[in-house]
């Protein structure tokens, strides 16, 4: 088990890492990870993880939201928090906006299961919550309940929630969400043009056409 | 970092985020005037021989050193201006006329709608562009522009990234757009709240 400097050392670590992956922009995103039965470590609102050290990191109580420190915790920490309380299997929550994931979330589309891997880490299709704005009650129990008993969903207009029993894990299933939102669009865009093979450049072409 | 080398940064991050294109420029204000890559040199070619520094008070023959220098005399609280041809963007300029926000970080970096102005010419970009982020050229490019180069930089990958949710969106059946009272409000807590902090300790380290 990690103590609180050792959580708050990760947390930070999984903010750089979630930035160099390309898995988000800017300092969009957040991430947490349990720290025990009633509290979580979460990243900072509006930083730049590059920039912010683990003494930065924010301990909120997952059931008042309560937090201490001069820097507020993300603005989904409301998400977080519901999510380490329905589902004690949860130790890690990542919200991330990947490229392939966040066309498939704009367009409101569920990820079917397009590979072995995606049922094996996420558990099924991912469904997309309903839009909300960040940081609202709507946004919180439309994302919690897509979630479900699943390990990544969509979030409408917005990105990917994923969450596994450890930091290392959910990294692992935000990948594989990705993978397959590419093989699925490119599956799509192969349909639209009638071809067998799902290549990138056959995106191009199948906009064209609808467009046309 | 100095301005030099924070160019040349900008300049590799824009090729290894797939950004680039032919014709691309990035600038950095610098006292009263700016430091620019060669816009005749594809970015990732660029070296510190590259940069170089233009008075406000001349006007550059290159007609994408024009625009930017326009920018900053139009724009005071604009410190750095990227003018790239990413492939989604570039798609979009060319076949679309609008493009709606469809993600959260499109409305809250750029706004509900991003703006297509019809030409390169200085005049139409600044009217286009007002107090934005960013824009597009139609049937060219995309224009970013930020209190800092960091912010100038995720302009244009927070278009490119809208660009290619739309196409790709279209493809899954339909982008659905974010409604505009909605996008309009997370662009005021952006610009007011979420981004503040940030931006002004990169916008004094730039100044030091």
């Amino acid at each position: 088990m990690m103590d609180e400097k050792e959580i708050r050392q990760a947390v930070k670590e999984a903010g750089v890492r979630l930035v160099s992956s390309g898995l988000v922009q800017g300092t969009w995103g957040n991430i947490s990870i349990r720290l025990d039965e009633k509290h979580m470590v979460v990243t900072p609102s509006g930083l730049d993880y590059i920039r912010l050290k683990p003494e930065d990191m924010v301990v909120v109580d997952i059931d008042t939201l309560e937090y201490d420190g001069p820097l507020k915790p993300t603005s989904e920490k409301k998400i977080h928090a519901a999510i380490y309380r329905n589902r004690k299997d949860v130790h890690a929550v990542i919200h991330s906006h990947p490229v392939h994931c966040s066309s498939v979330a704009a367009a409101r589309r569920e990820l079917p299961v397009m590979t072995q891997e995606m049922q094996q880490y996420v558990g099924g299709p991912a469904r997309v919550g309903r839009y909300g704005l960040p940081g609202t009650k709507k946004l919180t129990d439309s994302t919690v309940e897509a979630l479900g008993d699943r390990n990544g969903c969509l979030m409408a207009n917005h990105g990917v929630l994923v969450c596994a029993a450890s930091i290392e894990r959910a990294f692992e299933v935000c990948r594989v969400m990705e993978e397959c939102s590419r093989l699925f669009i490119e599956s799509e865009a192969a349909r639209i043009l009638n071809r067998k093979d799902q290549t990138a450049g056959n995106i191009r072409e199948a906009f064209c056409r609808l467009i046309k | 970092m100095n301005k030099t080398d924070q160019l040349l940064y900008f300049c590799q991050m824009t090729v290894k985020e797939n950004l680039a294109g032919e014709g691309d420029c990035i600038s950095i204000r610098d006292g009263d005037g700016m430091l620019a890559t060669d816009p005749c040199k594809a970015l990732r070619d660029q070296t510190a021989e590259d940069i170089r520094k233009f008075d406000f008070s001349h006007l550059p023959v290159n007609k994408m050193l024009a625009l930017h220098r326009a920018l900053y005399k139009a724009r005071p609280d604009v410190s750095a201006v990227i003018t790239n041809h990413a492939p989604y963007s570039c798609l979009v300029a060319e076949k679309q006329n609008k493009l709606s926000a469809v993600l959260d970080d499109v409305a809250q970096i750029i706004g509900p709608f991003v703006r297509f102005a019809a030409s390169y010419e200085p005049r139409d970009v600044i009217r286009i562009l007002g107090k934005r982020n960013a824009c597009l050229i139609k049937n060219g490019g995309a224009v970013a522009v930020g209190r800092t180069p960091d912010e100038a930089h995720t302009g244009c990958l927070v278009l490119e990234k809208g660009a290619k949710a739309y196409v790709e969106g279209k493809i899954l059946g339909g982008a659905k757009k974010i409604p505009l009272h909605e996008a309009l409000l997370m662009r005021f807590v952006y610009k007011k709240k979420y981004s503040k902090a940030d931006q002004t300790a990169k916008k004094e380290e730039l100044d030091r």
